[in-house]
C-alpha cells in the first residue's frame, strides 16, 4: 500500500461522514500525485466540507477503524491488489475493460430473468462461457 | 636382496658345506618371498582397483542422486505456480458494503462492489 494512501482513505472516510464522499473521492483521483496531509486539508475545504469537523475525524480512531474494516473484509475475500471488484459477488480483478464487465453484468441480468438495456447489449452480444450459470 | 645371491657369496670353509647345502632351500625362500611380494603387490593393485571402482559407482551414484535433487528443486516452484491467486471468478462471494458509500439506487439487482485505493 502506498504510504499516502492510507491518510486518503481515512480523510475520504472523514468527508463520507458529511455527505461528500463522491466528491472527495474525485477530487482525490483528480489529484493523485498530491495526496500529503496539507493537500488532504486542502480538498476538503475545496469541496466544502466543515474543515474543523473534518481535522477531529482525521485523528478519529472510528475512521481508521472503518479504513481497516474494509481492507480487512478485501482480504477475507482473498483480494491482493487494487481495483477488484465484485459483480453481484463475482470477482473481477483489476481495471478491466468496459466489455469485461457488461458481459458479466448481461450474464447475471439474463440470470435474474431482467431485460438487458440495449446500449449494454451492442457491447456485449453474448454472455462470457467463463461465468457459469447458477 | 642381491648380497644374498649364492653365487657372489664366499664359501672357502669346508665347515660351512652344510651352508652351501642350504643354499637352494635358501633359493626357494627368497623365490617364496618373491611371489608373496607378487602377491601382494597384486592384491595392492586388485584392493585399489576395487576401491577406485567402487568410488567410481558412488560418485556416480551421487552425480545421480544430485541431478535428482537439482531437478526436484527446480520443478518444486514450478508446481504451485499454476495455482490461481486471488479470489476464484467462478465463484459467487458475499461482499459487505454495509455502510459504504455508493452511487445509484440502493435495490438496485446488480451490486458493483469496488476495493481501490488513492494512489
Amino acid at each position: 500500500m502506498h504510504p499516502f494512501a492510507r491518510p486518503a482513505a481515512i480523510a475520504a472516510e472523514a468527508a463520507s461522514r458529511q455527505g461528500k464522499f463522491w466528491e472527495f473521492h474525485d477530487k482525490l483521483f483528480e489529484n493523485q500525485k498530491k495526496l500529503a496531509m496539507v493537500d488532504l486539508k486542502q480538498y476538503a475545504k475545496e469541496v466544502g466540507l466543515d474543515t474543523v469537523q473534518f481535522e477531529k475525524d482525521l485523528v478519529e480512531p472510528g475512521m481508521k477503524k472503518r479504513m481497516e474494516d474494509d481492507m480487512a473484509e478485501a482480504r477475507s475475500l482473498g483480494v491482493t491488489g487494487t481495483p477488484a471488484f465484485f459483480v453481484n459477488g463475482r470477482f473481477l480483478n483489476g481495471a478491466k475493460p468496459f466489455q469485461e464487465f457488461a458481459t458479466v453484468i448481461n450474464a447475471e441480468l439474463q440470470r435474474l430473468n431482467l431485460p438487458i438495456p440495449p446500449t449494454a447489449n451492442a457491447q456485449a452480444a453474448a454472455p462470457s462461457p467463463s461465468v457459469p450459470s447458477r | 636382496m642381491a648380497k644374498h645371491k649364492p653365487d657372489s657369496h664366499p664359501n672357502p670353509d669346508p665347515e660351512l658345506g652344510t651352508q652351501v647345502l642350504k643354499q637352494p632351500s635358501r633359493k626357494s625362500s627368497d623365490g617364496l618371498i618373491r611371489a608373496g611380494i607378487l602377491v601382494g603387490v597384486a592384491l595392492l593393485v586388485v584392493i585399489t582397483g576395487m576401491n577406485l571402482y567402487e568410488t567410481r559407482q558412488q560418485r556416480i551414484e551421487l552425480n545421480e542422486r544430485i541431478t535428482q535433487l537439482a531437478t526436484s528443486i527446480n520443478t518444486k516452484p514450478a508446481a504451485p505456480a499454476p495455482r490461481p491467486t486471488g479470489p476464484d471468478p467462478d465463484k459467487v462471494y458475499t461482499v459487505k458494503t454495509e455502510g459504504a458509500p455508493f452511487l445509484g439506487p440502493s435495490n438496485a439487482p446488480i451490486t458493483i462492489a469496488e476495493f481501490s485505493e488513492f494512489q
